[in-house]
């Protein structure tokens, strides 16, 4: 008989991320990242700290409503690395789908880093 | 807490929590726990499974039959492959570092799913007929 503890818990923190973005619970779904986190998506200058991201997410963010489905999840003690999909609307009710691969870097148990990629023609 | 059980031949998603990342078991697979014969993780499943489980327990076929016979006492018909979660759980209750690691409590409420019954009657009859191993070790 062979037990294993899944020592699981940033790739929990960030699929529990997801869910909570779908639900359009920001301050839920910000509570992974560290005060000094810093955030990397294309199209942006990076979002240096927590009020900076705070704010992309409430005044910037070009997505109203969605959902993420994560296809695969990789991670090791410090990352995890998500490949998904997304479909929803824009705040305007323009349709939104989009492949997109996740990077994140945490420092102890919260995201330190996060990179962003699409998989939509960008240049 | 949330726990999978797998048989010991095909223990693919403990071998996948602890890579962080999908692995496949090498064969031969020749457990008798055959509804759980799979040395791969379901791909659809695998993110749900890295961020849902807390644990994973392989046991043998000797643990499902004891099992068996457990549930058996209890009113439950239930074949090796039903019988796993009961086996699993008396894996970890039974393993002081397991559930301290886990946060058990002494006194838990424990939920197993069994989701399959006499299927091999031949097998059922015979295992549940069988001393169990602590019958056997007096």
């Amino acid at each position: 008989m062979t037990t294993t503890v899944a020592h699981n818990s940033i790739a929990r923190a960030v699929l529990a991320y997801y869910a909570h973005i779908d639900r359009g619970d920001v301050d839920a779904a910000l509570t992974c990242f560290a005060v000094d986190a810093i955030y990397h998506r294309p199209g942006y200058e990076p979002f240096s700290g927590i009020a900076a991201i705070r704010a992309y997410y409430l005044d910037t963010r070009v997505i109203g409503t969605g959902a993420h489905r994560i296809h695969d999840v990789v991670y090791n003690d410090t990352m995890v690395a998500v490949r998904g999909s997304f479909c929803g609307e824009s705040r305007s009710g323009e349709p939104l789908a989009v492949g997109f691969s996740d990077f994140w870097e945490f420092a102890g148990d919260m995201v330190s880093v996060r990179r962003t990629f699409f998989d939509a023609p960008a240049v | 807490v949330l726990v999978a059980v797998e048989p010991e031949d095909a223990a693919c998603v403990g071998a996948s929590l602890r890579a962080g990342h999908l692995v496949s078991t090498p064969g031969p697979h020749g457990t008798s726990i055959v509804g759980l014969n799979c040395g791969t993780p379901s791909k659809v499943a695998w993110p749900i499974l890295a961020a849902g489980l807390d644990a994973a327990v392989a046991i043998s076929g000797a643990d499902a039959e004891d099992a068996m016979r457990l549930l058996a006492t209890a009113g439950v018909v239930a074949g090796a492959t039903g019988a796993a979660s009961a086996a699993g759980a008396q894996a970890v209750l039974s393993d002081p570092t397991m559930r301290r690691d886990l946060g058990i409590s002494a006194d838990p409420t424990v939920v197993v799913l069994v989701t399959e019954g006499a299927t091999d009657p031949d097998h059922y009859a015979a295992a549940v007929r069988s001393p169990s191993r602590t019958d056997e070790r007096g």
